[in-house]
């Protein structure tokens, strides 16, 4: 019995798993107390996260952008920076996206495609390469640098889509992007596109690259100890980065697969921000690649859930992001429920 | 131990989403997306909620609506609702959903929609859009006699036809009344969100001698009632009754968004709804201007305030003359080219 016990206490991802129902449950009670029918809410919320094709279609189309930031900030944090600046780095991104898929025409889709996505993974890892030599040149704490950035990059985004790259019409948004440049819908009619499919992949890609190559074995060198990584003969400033345009650069992809799956065009403040999301969605996934996909489906599935939510019963979506929330202040503490555990132990 | 907690959580789950499907609302409501910018704008949102919310309550059905907070979010819950079939017509506030709903239109064919304020060519949309020419009209008659230096000044949010409407009614209105007043040409801010710059463009007005000023401009018209105070001039609010933002404010040119929403509404559960374009003016009741007795105490009571410029019996006579030709058709308040 204490055996089993025991293995219980051990089943690895217990603290998330607790996080995550204790969230819940003081979601119920939060709904109950402000007069709201828990009940009637929860299953509003359940019914839009999987209830249909379309609401499934929303999950995982919810869940893509969040996948690709949830990955940004994992590529930074494993080289020890700490980058809060995806958000920055995805409007960039999906900005770019947008000009070549707008701009360019008569190209065929397999060349204008991978062209407008590349771009705008380009255009992220640029707008993450200047906090990255400020820091290794001025040594400016990228803390304030990124979060400065993204600032810039929302009011710049902005200006450029209500004056000069702004479509005919009262909406600030670019001009639709040409057909050829557009992410196949893959649930039609739901907005989910390639992009989720191509989120996967890329969560195999850093997975390999972190833990399978050399190189990422040297970025997560100097993310783990600094000092000793230099010693080592391994250049800290080179690796931190490379592992800044590796995080811009899947930033940016997240926000072309936004402009080119979902919009069709970027439209003046698309992104309620899936940067700062991503960097919950990581952490609630262990800093790992498929945490931060389990993470992201289970995000995505709060935020199509909580429209339904709204719809039905009138509970604003922002309690959908209460329970968000909760499960991330739940789970930035499960060491300290691990700790909990191995005193109960006696250990 | 492990299997069964597994086998035990895997359980309760799906027990939660059968619950939950079990649990399905019924048909026959009323949806209503607003615009971004939400419930309390005492303007278009307020007042289409209001209108939708007489109708629940006449018809007796629930009302569900939504706040998107980006233009984004449109499609998204756009296709909540009508994937839903639980709503006997779905209606989206404002200009910017139409993109969203010329799609989401064509994907459930057998969805009734509305829209404010737009056209969404699809055959199961009915488009509510307001003759603003005929509102301008009637405030140009009051405007015309409440104007002491004869010179009024109007500004505009973009020099678009949309806006060039409320314009060309408003001059007609004052060369109706014949009071030997004139319209100054109209400023343009440029912009929906600049007020100011509406500030700016209405004190040049000001300068120039006018002692009424017009802005159908958006939150850039702000700007230009503010301007108004500060010089202690009169000034006319837009859309809604925005005299509640100050005593210089005497009337308002009024869409009356609840009224088109309303019927609207009754019509799909009547089964009489058509999809198609609904151009409503003074003589249907979609356009009014709040300082006519029988709207007045409506917006009173709606924004919790009381009108305090008086307006002579003489010049409401007229302005209620003015409504009633141009209901019967015998005054036919112009367009600019682009409507007709």
């Amino acid at each position: 019995m204490l055996r089993r016990a025991r293995r219980f206490l051990e089943f690895p991802f217990l603290p998330e798993v607790v996080a995550i129902l204790t969230a819940f449950l003081l979601g119920l009670l939060v709904l109950f107390f402000t007069g709201y029918p828990p009940l009637r809410a929860f299953s509003a919320l359940f019914r839009g996260a999987f209830g249909s094709r379309n609401a499934f279609g929303q999950t995982l189309t919810q869940a893509t952008p969040i996948l690709f930031t949830s990955l940004s900030f994992l590529l930074s944090f494993r080289a020890g920076i700490f980058n809060i600046g995806i958000e920055g780095q995805l409007l960039m991104g999906a900005f770019v996206a947008a000009l070549l898929g707008t701009m360019i025409r008569s190209l065929p889709l397999p060349l204008h495609l991978p062209l407008a996505l590349l771009g705008g993974g380009l255009g992220g890892a640029l707008w993450a390469l200047i906090p990255a030599l400020i820091k290794t040149y001025l040594g400016a704490h990228e803390v304030i640098t990124t979060m400065m950035m993204s600032y810039i990059a929302s009011y710049l985004t902005s200006y450029f889509v209500n004056y000069p790259f702004k479509a005919p019409g009262w909406v600030a948004q670019t001009n639709p992007v040409q057909p050829t440049a557009l992410l196949p819908r893959i649930l039609p009619p739901t907005q989910l596109s390639l992009a989720f499919p191509l989120a996967l992949v890329f969560s195999v890609l850093v997975f390999y690259f972190l833990f399978r190559t050399y190189l990422g074995f040297q970025v997560r060198a100097v993310g783990l100890n600094p000092e000793v990584a230099e010693n080592r003969g391994i250049s800290v400033a080179s690796r931190q980065i490379l592992a800044f345009l590796l995080s811009g650069f899947v930033a940016g992809i997240g926000g072309a697969g936004e402009v080119l799956g979902v919009h069709g065009k970027f439209v003046d403040g698309f992104s309620p921000g899936y940067g700062w999301d991503g960097i919950a969605v990581s952490l609630v996934g262990r800093l790992h690649p498929l945490g931060c996909i389990l993470a992201s489906l289970l995000f995505g599935m709060l935020r199509a859930g909580g429209m339904t939510m709204a719809r039905v019963t009138k509970v604003p979506l922002d309690l959908s992001l209460i329970i968000q929330a909760l499960v991330i202040l739940l789970i930035a503490a499960p060491r300290l429920i691990r700790i909990f555990i191995l005193r109960k132990r006696g250990l | 131990m492990k299997r069964i907690s597994r086998g035990l959580t895997a359980v309760l789950l799906f027990g939660l989403i059968f619950f939950s499907f079990a649990l399905a609302e019924g048909a026959g409501r009323i949806g209503l997306i607003l615009a971004t910018g939400g419930l309390g704008d005492k303007s278009f949102n307020d007042i289409s909620y209001a209108g939708a919310l007489k109708a629940k309550e006449e018809l007796g059905v629930e009302l569900d609506y939504v706040e998107p907070k980006a233009i984004a979010e449109y499609e998204g819950y756009q296709r909540d609702f009508a994937s839903s079939g639980d709503y006997e017509i779905i209606v989206c506030v404002g200009f910017d959903q139409a993109d969203a709903l010329n799609k989401i239109a064509q994907e459930f064919p057998n969805q009734k929609f509305a829209i404010v304020d737009m056209v969404v060519n699809q055959p199961n949309v009915a488009s509510l859009l307001f003759k603003a020419n005929e509102g301008g009209f009637l405030l140009g008659v009051e405007a015309a006699y409440m104007t002491k230096t004869k010179k009024i000044g109007i500004v505009g949010g973009m020099d678009i036809p949309l806006i060039r409407d409320f314009f060309i009614g408003f001059e007609e209105g004052v060369k109706w009344a014949n009071t030997g007043a004139t319209v100054l040409p109209t400023v343009y801010v440029g912009g929906w969100a600049d007020p100011t710059k509406g500030k700016e463009l209405a004190l040049s007005l000001i300068d120039q001698g006018c002692d009424v000023i017009w802005a159908a401009a958006g939150k850039s018209g702000l700007g230009a009632l503010e301007a108004a105070k500060e010089r202690g001039v009169f000034a006319m609010g837009v859309d809604a009754c925005q005299c509640y933002l100050g005593n210089h404010i005497f009337a308002s040119m009024t869409k009356r968004v609840d009224v088109a929403v309303y019927e609207t509404i009754k019509a799909a559960f009547a089964g009489t709804f058509q999809g198609g374009i609904f151009e409503k003016g003074i003589a249907e009741g979609w356009i009014g201007n709040c300082r006519i007795p029988d709207e007045q105490p409506l917006w009173e009571e709606r924004f919790g305030f009381t009108h305090t410029v008086e307006i002579p019996k003489e010049v409401m006579d007229k302005v209620l003359e003015a409504k009633g030709k141009v209901a019967s058709g015998e005054i036919k308040v112009p367009r600019p080219p682009e409507f007709q």
